[in-house]
């Protein structure tokens, strides 16, 4: 009678330790393969994961974007011309053109959940009110009506380079949207993030319209608005539980004089665009939680995504209901009166909500551009801020 | 001669109970040890080998319905981690050809308390041999099924077995020797 079993492998093999729990890592294993199934499934995902790991690595697909040539970084001017200088870096494409009578940030979605490594967006569930629109759609707005001081805003856009083959199948729009027109067919539109998505993706020469809903509530206005319970707001509360205590410590710190919840954000905001901190894209801090702490207490220094995403975490500390957005700048004002948008104009800034405004945006990120809307006397840049230095 | 053993055979060599319907946990229980480490004796690398280990259980679970009524789950468990149409063979071959490159990789061998010459005789195996030993002797696989997931021919399985197990008998006489 033969064994095929080689008593000299066995002997080698049992002693060869196995992980433990063996089984319990299994399932563990099991967890994390499902979340990013997940993760990876639905396109409002992807849109949203694509134009996050663009930010967050500022290595996109569309190649290199937001790098200067030098890594001193800090001056005001020279973020221009470093794009214009010849680098290691591919060249600038051209992505979209916006008309419109105003610059607004043309904004593809938001990233809701922060883990304690990155700021993700979850796949939308049946809680979220997906709805499937045909092109001319009026998206369905809150019951309210629309908040005061608000005015509409047209938008024309060309997509200029194909974008679907990079997985973006999010609209450029300003937000908030609320009609959108031209041949584009189905609209997939998740009113929790605000984010309408064509399911071919963004084709070249692919045209639309969308009128959208500037909401510019004044300071005062803003100071009397009062939030709920953090708890009342779900998702856009939450933080890990393991989150580093600090930085509830330093949100605290930098809020201690302000006189409203609205006050709290702008404290942040401004803290940001202090002296204290620079923009500067050579940094590659993570912005996991301790990579933040690192941010706000020793390098001071970074580019939107870690703007964005400490503020957002700052935010929810607080127990106000934050996210991140991301999308474009402006872009070039042209000749012929509109916006080129470019691959470098990929940007993330911050959207907190109140109630009765809908989600406002706060841009945390100092320097090189100012938020087109922060002009003096707005919530978002008012003449005489109070908790900020 | 092994190669003619059937499929019922080899579910009662490797432990299986043909009665009883198998639940999934006793599947794992009973090979994951195995499995394990006959993708770790290939792979020489700890973290590859779980995680390629898991693959193949968390596969085998999806489908755990029909896999449940099969005589011969443990054989399924071992083909499909091996299952060349799937890829994870490729991914075997690339891990272990990453840990070969290293030279001093984690040492997982080490880890296992292996005197230095069998350790160094099983990493200085070329792959196809350590697999092919490791997929017939280990794991029990017919030469054919073993050529199947090395694509190559059931000969060609035989004769790298055998030449492996010619180098690692020699070095574990060695080794018995140093060590009495």
């Amino acid at each position: 009678m033969t064994t095929r079993s080689d008593p000299t492998l066995e002997r080698i093999a049992r002693r060869i330790p196995i992980p433990e729990p063996a089984y319990e890592r299994l399932l563990a294993r099991r967890e994390r393969k499902r979340r990013n199934q997940r993760f990876a499934a639905g396109s409002m995902a992807i849109v949203v994961f694509v134009a996050a790991v663009w930010l967050m690595t500022g290595d996109g697909l569309l190649g290199r974007t937001h790098r200067p040539a030098s890594p001193t970084g800090n001056e005001d001017l020279s973020w221009v011309t470093r794009f214009l200088s010849p680098t290691d870096q591919p060249p600038v494409q051209d992505l979209f053109e916006v008309e419109a009578d105003h610059a607004e940030y043309w904004r593809m979605g938001a990233l809701d959940l922060y883990d304690g490594e990155n700021w993700r967006s979850t796949p939308p569930d049946a809680t979220d009110g997906m709805e499937m629109l045909s092109a001319p759609a009026i998206l369905p707005q809150p019951a309210s009506g629309p908040p005061p001081n608000s005015e509409s805003l047209n938008q024309s856009f060309r997509i200029i380079s194909d974008l679907a083959d990079s997985g973006l199948h999010a609209l450029p729009m300003a937000q908030t949207a609320e009609e959108i027109a031209g041949p584009i067919g189905e609209i997939t539109w998740d009113p929790t993030r605000s984010v309408a998505s064509v399911g071919g993706g963004l084709r070249g020469g692919m045209t639309y319209t969308v009128r959208s809903r500037i909401v510019l509530p004044t300071p005062e206005e803003l100071d009397r608005v009062d939030h709920l319970a953090p708890r009342m707001y779900g998702r856009w509360t939450e933080l890990p539980a393991d989150l580093d205590p600090r930085i509830e410590d330093i949100a605290s710190r930098w809020t201690a004089d302000a006189t409203s919840d609205y006050r709290k954000v702008l404290a942040i905001q401004q803290h940001f665009h202090s002296r204290k901190f620079a923009y500067d894209m050579t940094v590659d801090t993570p912005i996991d939680a301790d990579g933040l702490i690192e941010f706000l207490t020793q390098t001071r220094a970074g580019f939107c995504e870690h703007y964005a995403s400490a503020m957002a975490v700052m935010v929810r500390t607080l127990g106000l209901p934050a996210r991140v957005a991301v999308g474009f700048r402006p872009g070039t004002l042209q000749e012929d009166g509109s916006y080129l948008v470019q691959t470098d104009d990929l940007y993330s800034w911050v959207e907190v909500l109140f109630p009765g405004y809908g989600w406002l945006q706060f841009d945390p990120t100092p320097g090189p551009t100012p938020n087109p809307n922060a002009q003096p006397g707005t919530y978002l840049n008012p003449a005489t801020p109070t908790g900020a230095p | 001669m092994a190669q003619m053993e059937n499929a019922r055979d080899l579910a009662q060599q490797r432990g299986s109970e043909a009665t009883a319907p198998l639940s999934f946990e006793e599947l794992f229980d009973d090979q994951h040890a195995r499995l394990y480490r006959a993708i770790y004796l290939i792979v020489g690398n700890a973290h590859e080998a779980e995680e390629l280990m898991q693959d193949a259980f968390l596969a085998v679970w999806e489908r755990w319905d029909r896999v449940a009524e099969m005589d011969d789950p443990a054989g399924y468990l071992y083909r499909t981690a091996f299952n060349s149409t799937r890829s994870r063979f490729r991914r075997l071959q690339l891990a272990a050809k990453r840990t070969l490159t290293l030279g001093e990789p984690e040492d997982p061998f080490a880890a296992a308390d292996l005197r230095d010459q069998v350790v160094r005789s099983i990493r200085e195996l070329p792959v196809r041999q350590r697999a092919a030993l490791v997929l017939l002797d280990l794991l029990d696989l017919r030469s054919e099924e073993a050529a199947e997931v090395l694509r190559i021919t059931p000969a060609t399985v035989r004769s790298l077995a055998s030449h492996a197990r010619a180098t690692l008998k020699h070095s574990m006489e060695a080794y018995d020797d140093d060590a009495i």
